[in-house]
């Protein structure tokens, strides 16, 4: 065919689109995106942030906080002072003006908050009351002098007590600051004194005496009421320490020092247990489906198998490729960060017991999967050209619709719709991409971070007794090195962002089916070096996995090892069990209704093998290595060398083969563009019900653009937003899927009735 | 006023018939209409393409499947069919130039708001892009 010299000439309008990607990326790189790049946070810290945490607990400053107060040696040991309060410094420090990026993140802030007060609103919670340790003294000096600071008591300022200026940089690096500002070498705070203008630092109080007991409280520390007391609510996973504990005349006399917040109102009060809404809704759909498809995930299970392994694979029959086929798409799908940090999470969140509800979720969450996945089949469109366009869209709108709820159905499809876009966007790329990008940058930095952090520990050694000369020499080497860590990963995050960008887009917008095919064949081997890596570990240390196994079950029921108890630790397992294999939430329906059958109810079976190869097989192996190394129980790196998610898993794997956290980034690499792909599918599908297959090019463009700015942007809260939309996707989709199951408990019995029948014909 | 060659471009949705039908009336013999499909280029995401499943000569196929079913219910035998890959407006311009056609019969969705914006109409690129008359259908029940 003749190729027709025209500016709309396809080759034409590749150049077009790559340059309006460009474009877009360089009018981002230049809007305040890329400049926050250093900032990026943490992978662990990321991981842990998109998922409400169920138990609360103190961030990795508070936890920091509490070590270095346990190693410094105070000599002075204040008692409680009498009644009555220090005057009030009103604060005059100047707030940095928000840039681009911080207005957009306050923008999506709020909307994040909306949305997880209702997705995450807690049933069943209970009201529990606190206090927060914030005592400081206060040194103040007139502003712009070289004065010692003076310390600030209920009668006035005292000029026996003083600080010299000198001294605020050890203090600093002792962390015994409170909000200190290091930018320009001060580390003291503007402010306001009765009118006049001050300098201030907040000296944070050494271990306290109270009732003759000396208490080890750090700054922000939370103390829960507990009956007559309240108790210090401890690092590991919020289990209270009745050691450390005020009673309320304690509290109230500490309170009257100013040392509680709040002042008066210093007792506090949350809400803590219960289970979130979108949890329970996920839960209670995969109990429903599997009491009514009679138990198919149990029974169905050998049936599935046979289907897999290509028993009933007619090629003449409608649809696009054979169950295995469909199955490698909807996992590598959910294959993923999910298994190497939603389990580690789960267990240092939960305690072992956690992976029991785990596993039970993924059992029952195969019966969601066989739903929704035969519905998907059975009411998906074959096109002309003979490709498919199936899932929760086809079955809200048309299934509704033949038993007299179209309305309804159009709505619930539209909502499902739009949701599963926008996660394409977020939870399935920017999300993806950034978690992968941190994951891997971390392992490129290991070692500078490592020598960073010895600094560190050196510096406060040498400012502890007052060796000037010698913090300044160190000071100067972690500046140094900090520096370049900081331009390296700027450097790497953009780069990284390009080369991520240009894949993605080479295969979405380019159309080059090699990389594609590629990635989705190098996810099940890197899979399978995974289980190995695992089973190794466990093989090695066989005489100690009985005992684990068993304290899985035990500490499932007993709710020991959390403050909340079993509920607590079932809230944990499910939730991370429904992120890791998406059952309920209604997008693997899209990849499994592209199989080539005839049987809806074919295809549902061998769906239901995705939760079970996600989170029984894949989840378990990690939850047994994380046991094994007791990862999920040691506060040096949980609290120390704030490890989490990810991080942890890595760090687990390093100590039993050293080289396998390379192994383990280049893998999370390769599972998150495997998994944008396979997104990008879903939610071009959703694009194409909604605007029709003529601007799907717009489509693929937003894609590649969230591709780079999920590699530099830190934007917490937009990440969240789109992860959220994920879970929420499964509101309309869990909904529409019960109202349609009577129609798949028929399908299936009937089905069932004609396979023990010997009715089908088979072709292996 | 007969014309010796018509193009008609179908989607085989429902107005895919009726345009035919309105198509044949400028004609003397069914051969002179020029049924075309146009496929939107292939993505490579899709798991029928990742495996390998789908082509673009399996769609061929599949399109010249639904060519045969139509010319059978049509009683058309020898209507002229064609089906390309690309964007529809450019190709099916392209293609009645190629036939040196003289009519182009076009059913239009009527397509109006967010939806028009963002498809813009292939009815509408026809009219700019094509060298000979245009003939557009409306459709009654436009959306």
């Amino acid at each position: 065919m003749k190729k027709p010299h025209h500016f709309e000439s396809p080759r034409y309008r590749w150049l077009i689109s790559l340059g309006v990607v460009l474009f877009g990326l360089y009018g981002l790189c230049h809007s305040g995106w890329a400049q926050q790049a250093d900032e990026s946070q943490p992978v662990a810290e990321q991981v842990e942030k998109d998922i409400p945490s169920s138990e609360e607990s103190r961030t990795p400053a508070d936890q920091e906080d509490s070590q270095q107060e346990a190693v410094v040696s105070v000599a002075s040991q204040p008692v409680v002072p009498p009644k009555s309060s220090v005057p009030a410094i009103e604060d005059a420090e100047e707030a940095a003006a928000p840039g681009f990026l911080e207005r957009v993140d306050s923008a999506f802030a709020t909307a994040v908050d909306y949305m997880a007060s209702v997705l995450f609103y807690r049933l069943g919670a209970d009201k529990e009351e606190y206090v927060v340790f914030s005592g400081s003294d206060i040194y103040v000096r007139p502003r712009g002098t070289d004065q010692p600071f003076k310390k600030l008591t209920p009668e006035g300022i005292s000029s026996d007590e003083t600080i010299a200026a000198d001294d605020l940089e050890a203090l600093y690096y002792r962390k015994k600051l409170i909000d200190a500002v290091p930018a320009d070498d001060r580390y003291f705070r503007y402010g306001k004194l009765e009118g006049k203008e001050i300098e201030y630092i907040s000296v944070k109080l050494p271990d306290v005496v109270v009732g003759g007991k000396t208490l080890s409280l750090s700054h922000g520390a939370k103390l829960v009421k507990e009956g007559d007391a309240y108790q210090l609510v401890g690092p590991m996973r919020g289990k209270l320490d009745p050691e450390t504990s005020l009673t309320e005349e304690q509290a109230e006399t500490l309170a009257d020092a100013g040392w509680l917040k709040g002042g008066n109102d210093y007792i506090q009060s949350g809400k803590v247990g219960g289970a979130p809404v979108v949890v329970l809704w996920l839960a209670l759909g995969a109990v429903y489906f599997t009491l009514y498809m009679r138990g198919v995930n149990f029974w169905g299970f050998s049936h599935a198998v046979e289907v897999v392994r290509g028993k009933y694979d007619n090629p003449e029959e409608d649809g696009e490729v054979t169950h295995f086929q469909a199955l490698m798409s909807a996992l590598s799908a959910t294959v993923g960060l999910g298994n190497i940090a939603g389990v580690t999470i789960a267990m240092t969140q939960g305690g072992p017991g956690a992976f029991f509800w785990m596993i039970l979720c993924g059992l029952f969450g195969m019966t969601s999967k066989f739903t929704e996945c035969t519905l998907g089949q059975k009411y998906r469109t074959v096109k002309p050209d003979g490709t498919i366009l199936g899932g929760p869209m086809g079955y809200l709108k048309t299934g509704l619709a033949e038993i007299g709820l179209g309305g309804l159905g159009r709505v619930l499809a539209f909502l499902f719709v739009v949701m599963c876009m926008l996660a394409s966007f977020g939870g399935g790329n920017m999300f993806q991409i950034n978690q992968s990008g941190s994951t891997l940058l971390e392992q490129v930095q290991s070692k500078e971070r490592k020598i960073v952090a010895k600094l560190d520990s050196e510096i406060e050694a040498a400012a502890s007794v007052k060796n000037k000369a010698r913090v300044s020499e160190l000071r100067q080497e972690k500046t140094k090195r900090q520096e370049e860590i900081d331009k390296f990963s700027q450097t790497f995050n953009v780069v990284y962002g390009i080369v991520m960008a240009i894949l993605v887009g080479v295969v979405i917008i380019g159309g080059i089916k090699r990389i594609g095919a590629a990635a989705e064949k190098i996810v099940p081997t890197m899979c399978l070096m995974y289980i190995a890596a695992c089973l190794w570990i466990i093989v090695t240390h066989l005489g100690e996995v009985p005992p684990l196994i068993g304290a899985i079950f035990t500490e499932a029921f007993s709710g020991d090892a959390i403050r909340g108890g079993l509920i607590g630790v079932l809230v944990i397992g499910v939730q991370r069990a429904a992120f890791s294999n998406e059952a309920g939430v209604g997008s693997a329906a899209i990849a499994h209704s592209a199989a080539k059958t005839e049987e809806p109810v074919r295809e549902g079976a061998v769906a239901l093998l995705g939760p079970f190869i996600d989170t029984i097989v894949v989840c378990s192996m990690t939850a047994l290595v994380i046991l094994i190394t007791g990862a999920w129980d040691n506060p040096d790196w949980i609290i120390r060398d704030g490890l989490s998610g990810a991080a942890l898993t890595s760090q687990a794997f390093e100590e039993e083969i050293s080289w396998f956290p390379w192994l383990l980034s280049i893998a999370v690499v390769l599972f998150a563009f495997s998994t944008v792909i396979s997104w990008s599918y879903y939610g071009e599908r959703c694009w194409e019900t909604l605007f029709g297959a003529r601007s799907i090019m717009l489509y693929k463009v937003l894609c590649v653009m969230c591709v780079f700015v999920g590699a530099i942007a830190n934007a917490g809260s937009v990440l969240d937003f789109s992860d959220m939309m994920i879970l929420s996707m499964a509101f309309p989709n869990i909904l529409g899927v019960a109202l349609l199951s009577p129609k798949v408990r028929a399908d299936l019995l009937d089905y069932w009735k004609r396979y023990q029948a010997g009715e089908f014909k088979t072709y292996k | 006023m007969k014309k010796n060659c018509v193009v008609v471009p179908v989607d085989f949705s429902d107005n895919t018939e009726p345009a035919i039908k309105a198509a044949m009336e400028f004609v003397e013999s069914p051969s002179q209409v020029n049924v075309i499909h146009v496929l939107f280029a292939l993505d490579a995401v899709s798991p029928g393409v990742v495996f390998g499943g789908v082509t673009d000569e399996s769609r061929e196929a599949n399109i010249n499947e639904h060519f045969e079913a139509l010319k059978q219910k049509l009683g058309a035998p020898d209507l002229g069919t064609e089906v390309r890959v690309g964007n529809p407006g450019l190709e099916i311009s392209e293609y009645a130039k190629e036939l040196n056609a003289d009519l182009i019969v076009i059913p239009s969705h009527g397509y109006h708001g967010f939806k028009r914006m963002v498809l813009g109409s292939v009815a509408e690129r026809v009219i700019r892009l094509a060298e000979c008359d245009v003939y557009v259908l409306r459709r009654k029940d436009a959306e």
